[in-house]
């Protein structure tokens, strides 16, 4: 019995502070390993990096702490981004483009979360159905050819504010921004609230549908914006961008310490999440570790984090 | 009473539908077997001489299973074929109308061999497929031969089956570029070497040509191979933390396709090293990616034009509708680009 609780005690302090102890050793063990390492360009390299998956990460938290999940944020970036490309071309205006990508991903965003609301599908469900449908859409919108000549557009990707690059700027700004709506607005509570006991939200006066569909909207809009750092990014608009990125933002949110049942998780949690996958993807390039090796340890990783929030919420119910 | 009543309805709904059944797969293979006529065609694949002709009405159908419509290289290749073959010339030329029956398999190979086995049953003359998987496709093929439907396998080889190949040679590809850089390169040269996906074909032949290049030069060395997995945005930070490990050291990086290229020229440009390190890669849409080559910034690049590829496999096609002899492998021509040649290839 007591062992139990020590043991539960262990992971919940894991799900507490884990993250940041094991970026923390990862950091150290990477920097003794390899001289490069601890440079201060392959740093702001790997956090440059990481940054959609950043981004899109802070969406999908929303989500994942009402209890829900989105599988639709590669394609809903591809499709947004692609499209702002393509103003970008048209019109000339980086403004407008930005504004394109950002607004058509919270279209779809909002689409997502009024169907599983008032249909009551299944985000699981519907997420996928909709990764499908915004994929096959910009692949035959772009007839899969990549978008060129998007002149100021790769700033949102490449450029520099003093030395500072203009996609970690937006990243910082991005997380703010989630800090702010978790922490500080009656919206972020309710968050919390319907991820942790639906039934019970519901009965103390919180519009779940309501709460649900503005997560999926913001998530939306998040993914919009990522997109458009990629293909900034990429200096094209890429059909076939964003490939695995609901897996990598999702990974990076969970083993950060958010439950997959909703309720549990932070935005500083989400940052070292994020930060400690490329990190670990950045030391194993560094050192030439095959892409074989690279697969298997990313799979062990998140396989780890899964067991170990099992394990805390099972912890918890006792 | 109600439930004898279910049962005589039941009954007779299962007869019925067992009739229709049987009667729609006599209207199939009767389909099938109506081919008489006008054209004939030979049984190439399977080496079968047996001649089978079609009517007036009849349209030729043309299977061709895809390897992903989201490539856009593979995209490009299926959509010239399909236009070349369902285009009044090609009707003229082969005496009858032709329609291509067209499936993604989106890289997948259990999603490829599914869709095979539907375009058998949608009763297809023939079939092209650029292969997902040299070990997977031989089911597919097996199956088609089974069938005898005769099989050309495009930029791909199966391990299994009786089929014809019509494409590129993928190690060939892997060793002009480790040709050229093996003949290219100063003593003692450091180069990076960036695959595709791990595990597909194109990845392990590709680099097997290029090292195979590189054998006759043992000064020079290879830094690091890693994957940019075909895609721009990997190539990028692979190469971003080339460039914090080797930094100056790098002398060459080697691309497996033309978005990694793309990936590659974006981060030397940034990092000021453009000038510095030396880039093989692949010029593939002869648009985009060529620009790269038209400035400079890639010194040298495979030309694999997939729309010549879509071009070759209707000529193939329309040979095969004619009746004529077709060899087991048909290469489409293969270009080592650099700044001085590229214009006698590229408008």
């Amino acid at each position: 019995m007591n062992m139990s609780k020590k043991k539960t005690g262990i992971a919940e302090i894991y799900s507490k502070f884990g993250i940041f102890i094991i970026l923390l050793a990862t950091i150290i063990i990477s920097a003794v390993i390899s001289p490069a390492f601890l440079s201060a360009t392959n740093i702001i390299n790997v956090i440059r990096q990481n940054v959609t998956i950043g981004i899109v990460a802070c969406g999908v938290q929303l989500v994942l702490l009402c209890g829900e999940v989105d599988l639709s944020l590669g394609s809903v970036a591809a499709f947004a981004g692609c499209f702002a490309a393509m103003t970008q071309v048209a019109t000339g205006s980086t403004l407008l483009a930005l504004l394109t990508g950002v607004v058509i991903g919270g279209i779809i965003g909002f689409l997502n979360g009024l169907v599983i609301t008032q249909c009551a599908i299944p985000s699981f469900i519907m997420t996928l159905a909709s990764q499908q449908a915004a994929r096959g859409a910009i692949l035959a919108i772009t007839k899969a050819k990549p978008i060129s000549n998007l002149g100021n557009f790769s700033k949102f990707g490449q450029g520099y504010l003093g030395p500072i690059p203009i996609p970690i700027l937006i990243w910082i700004v991005i997380l703010i921004l989630t800090g702010f709506i978790l922490n500080k607005m009656r919206f972020g509570r309710y968050v919390y609230a319907v991820g942790g006991n639906k039934a019970a939200a519901q009965a103390s006066g919180i519009k779940v549908k309501k709460i649900v569909t503005r997560c999926f909207t913001y998530t939306g809009l998040l993914s919009g914006l990522g997109g458009v750092v990629l293909m900034g990014r990429v200096n094209s608009g890429q059909p076939t961008g964003g490939e695995q990125l609901e897996f990598d933002a999702i990974t990076a949110v969970i083993i950060g310490g958010t439950s997959m049942s909703g309720g549990v998780g932070n935005i500083y949690g989400t940052i070292a999440g994020a930060l400690f996958v490329g990190f670990l993807i950045n030391i194993m390039t560094l050192l030439n570790v095959s892409a074989y090796y690279q697969q298997i340890v990313k799979g062990v990783i998140i396989a780890l984090a899964v067991i170990i929030d099992v394990k805390v919420r099972n912890g918890s119910k006792k | 009473m109600k439930k004898k009543l279910l049962t005589v309805l039941l009954t007779g709904t299962m007869i019925t539908a067992l009739l229709t059944g049987c009667s729609g797969g006599q209207n199939n293979s009767s389909q099938q077997d109506v081919k008489s006529g006008e054209a004939s065609r030979e049984d190439t694949a399977g080496g079968d001489n047996e001649e089978k002709t079609v009517d007036g009405d009849f349209v030729y159908k043309v299977g061709y299973s895809n390897l992903a419509d989201s490539d856009e290289n593979c995209y490009l290749a299926a959509e010239t074929f399909k236009n070349i073959v369902e285009s009044d010339e090609f009707k003229e030329a082969v005496g009858h109308e032709v329609s291509v029956e067209w499936a993604d398999s989106d890289g997948d190979i259990t999603k490829q061999t599914t869709n095979v086995e539907t375009l058998i049953s949608k009763g297809i003359d023939v079939l092209f497929m650029p292969g997902v998987d040299t070990a997977g496709n031989a089911s597919a093929v097996e199956a088609c031969n089974r069938a005898g439907i005769p099989v050309f396998m495009i930029a791909s080889e199966s391990e299994g089956g009786d089929y014809k190949f019509v494409g590129f040679n993928e190690k060939d590809c892997g060793k002009v570029q480790g040709d050229y850089v093996a003949e290219n390169a100063e003593k003692g040269d450091k180069i990076c070497y960036m695959t595709g996906t791990p595990g597909r074909e194109a990845q392990v032949l590709r680099e097997e040509g290029f090292l195979e290049g590189l054998e006759s030069r043992d000064d020079l060395e290879l830094l690091s191979t890693q994957s940019g997995d075909f895609k721009a945005e990997d190539a990028m930070q692979v190469t971003e933390d080339w460039v914090q490990a080797y930094g100056a050291d790098i002398d060459w990086i080697v691309t497996q396709d033309n978005q990694m290229g793309q990936g590659v020229v974006e981060v030397l440009k940034a990092a000021n090293m453009l000038d510095k390190v030396r880039i093989s890669s692949w010029v593939v849409s002869g648009t985009w990616d060529a620009e790269y080559l038209k400035k400079g910034e890639i010194e040298q690049a495979i030309y694999v034009s997939f729309k010549t590829l879509g071009e070759t496999a209707a000529d193939v096609c329309q040979r095969f509708y004619k009746g004529e002899e077709i060899e087991e492998k048909t290469y489409m021509e293969l270009q080592s680009l650099t700044e001085d040649n590229y214009a006698d290839y590229l408008k």
